[in-house]
């Protein structure tokens, strides 16, 4: 057991509301700014998370402190955040993906949530490289399903952490499986939802954390109010630190 | 999920039991029964009648999935003269009582009825008023009043959000919604309607709907279950994250000229296939 996940742990040892409240206190929403190209899952993200720090991406460090104090306010306990969400993301830059890579090495959980359906083609190139240099994931051009002209159902079927079905978001971005970095071999790529037979949302160990790619945005969804996809996001912080048991392992 | 059908798909020059042994034997597990419709279910029909017809829907292996009425657009709650509002209110309450004696919980009503008379404002207020009054008979007798969204036909709660909110002025647990997913034409898609009012759906109609066509004359804009233009697998999608678990009430309106019972038959097989998913 690292130091982190102990003091996670000894921390989060009080009641389950208590642990609860711990969890949310200890979640990050990353604004990209401009480059947060659907404003309205940042807000859908932010209603969600209520204790969650909110943080321009530029003032994000390597040791991002959250809203949570261990010991006493007063004596300035700040805790290390544990749930990076990066919602409605256009365009990212090489020294964003960096820091959010170490972010993630460092034990945490990051939602990267892809706005590239509504951003133009030089957001989701860079987008598309940042997440093939950092993360070892492929990402395919953004597509909007009813286009095909088929009639689809209109949900995401989310497999985990919960079980449950969110409306899709028009534009998805599909994730391919063969993502490969040249220099060294990767964790599997982990499908945790799909629409109309795509992968759209994945899951890999990244180092000591694990990254979420989410296609299909689910922010709107939350500010919508939409019942399965708060289930969806709390599940996922009930798990608490990254480590073996909550990815399931 | 367990699928019934009216007993006003029964041709009219058979009898009732006839009826019921073609709709056990077409595969269904029960009837909705349509108070004012046909002359075995009258606002005449005496308790002691009422149970000789659960008796009668029992010994054709069948249950009631729910009491509808046809009664509504003739004398419906949301009425200016106090005398019709009166008799709705009345046939109403003996659907509740109906429903408790054939073993069911839920009854289906047409909540509110505008026309070029009756302005929608009218038509809301009083609905409402009736429904708080109604959920007070209905909560002791535990039996749940589902509204129907006829939309287009009663020009009334037309959207989701409209009947929802409908609902939360009711505020009542023993008032939700009876879903028809055939109902809903142009005027939206019944996907949304079935993930907005989740738990608040009582029961389910089903029957398919020609879009942008549009009634005229005496051409129905309904059909069978698959020939139209609803989202069938959506609609599927959407039962499964509401949680809905009920009954599915086949709402025929489309009659075969020849063969009649054979209209029992596809629909029966048509909600199989819903039912499995296999699209």
């Amino acid at each position: 057991m690292t130091r982190r996940i102990f003091l996670g742990a000894a921390a989060c040892a009080g009641s389950a509301p208590a642990r609860m409240r711990e969890l949310e206190l200890r979640c990050a929403l990353v604004d990209l700014g401009s480059d947060c190209v659907l404003r309205e899952s940042l807000e859908g993200f932010a209603g969600a998370m209520p204790g969650a720090i909110k943080i321009p991406a530029e003032q994000l460090t390597d040791w991002q402190e959250c809203q949570f104090y261990a010991v006493d306010r007063e004596l300035g306990h700040r805790q290390e955040c544990l749930f990076y969400v990066v919602p409605g993301a256009g365009a990212i830059n090489d020294d964003l993906g960096l820091r959010l890579a170490r972010l993630v090495d460092r034990e945490g959980w990051l939602v990267f949530e892809s706005g590239a359906g509504f951003a133009d083609e030089t957001a989701f190139r860079t987008q598309r490289e940042m997440l093939a240099s950092y993360f070892g994931l492929a990402i395919e051009r953004p597509m909007n399903l009813r286009e095909s002209g088929e009639s689809i159902v209109p949900y995401v079927d989310y497999a985990w952490p919960a079980a449950v079905k969110i409306r899709d978001f028009s534009r998805v971005v599909p994730v391919g499986l063969a993502a490969r970095p040249a220099e060294a071999p990767v964790p599997p790529l982990e499908v945790i939802g799909a629409i109309a037979g795509r992968r759209v949302a994945v899951r890999r160990r990244v180092g000591r954390g694990v990254l979420i790619f989410l296609g299909s945005p689910i922010g709107p969804a939350l500010g919508a109010g939409d019942r399965d996809a708060h289930r969806w996001l709390k599940s996922l912080m009930a798990l608490g630190p990254v480590d073996s048991t909550s990815f399931g392992e | 999920m367990k699928k019934s059908i009216g007993d006003n798909i029964i041709p009219k020059d058979w009898t009732l039991e006839r009826g019921l042994e073609l709709i056990k034997r077409s595969g269904y597990d029960g009837v909705e029964l349509w108070l004012g419709d046909r002359p075995w279910f009258q606002m005449n029909t005496s308790d002691t009648q009422v149970r000789e017809l659960r008796r009668k829907v029992e010994d054709a292996g069948l249950a009631v999935s729910d009491v509808a009425n046809s009664l509504d657009w003739d004398e419906n709650i949301s009425a200016r003269d106090p005398r019709i509002r009166e008799r709705a209110m009345r046939h109403v309450e003996r659907q509740i009582e109906s429903a408790q004696l054939l073993g069911t919980d839920a009854i289906l009503l047409v909540a509110g009825l505008v026309t070029e008379e009756i302005p929608y404002n009218e038509v809301y207020g009083r609905s409402i008023e009736a429904l708080r009054t109604l959920a007070e008979k209905a909560g002791p007798a535990r039996v749940k009043i589902g509204c129907e969204n006829c939309n287009s036909e009663h020009r009334f709660l037309i959207s989701p959000r409209e009947f929802w909110q409908l609902l939360n002025e009711v505020n009542n647990p023993w008032v939700g919604i009876h879903l028809d997913v055939g109902n809903i034409h142009d005027t939206g898609f019944p996907e949304q309607w079935i993930e907005m009012h989740g738990r608040r759906i009582t029961r389910v109609h089903l029957k398919d709907v020609l879009r942008h066509r549009g009634r005229s004359g005496d051409q129905s804009v309904y059909t069978n279950i698959f020939l139209g233009d609803n989202n069938w697998p959506a609609i599927r999608a959407a039962l499964d994250k509401a949680g809905y678990d009920g009954w599915l009430i086949a709402e025929m309106e489309a009659r075969y000229r020849y063969a009649p019972d054979q209209q029992l038959w596809d629909t029966a097989t048509a909600i199989d296939r819903f039912t499995a998913a296999k699209f």
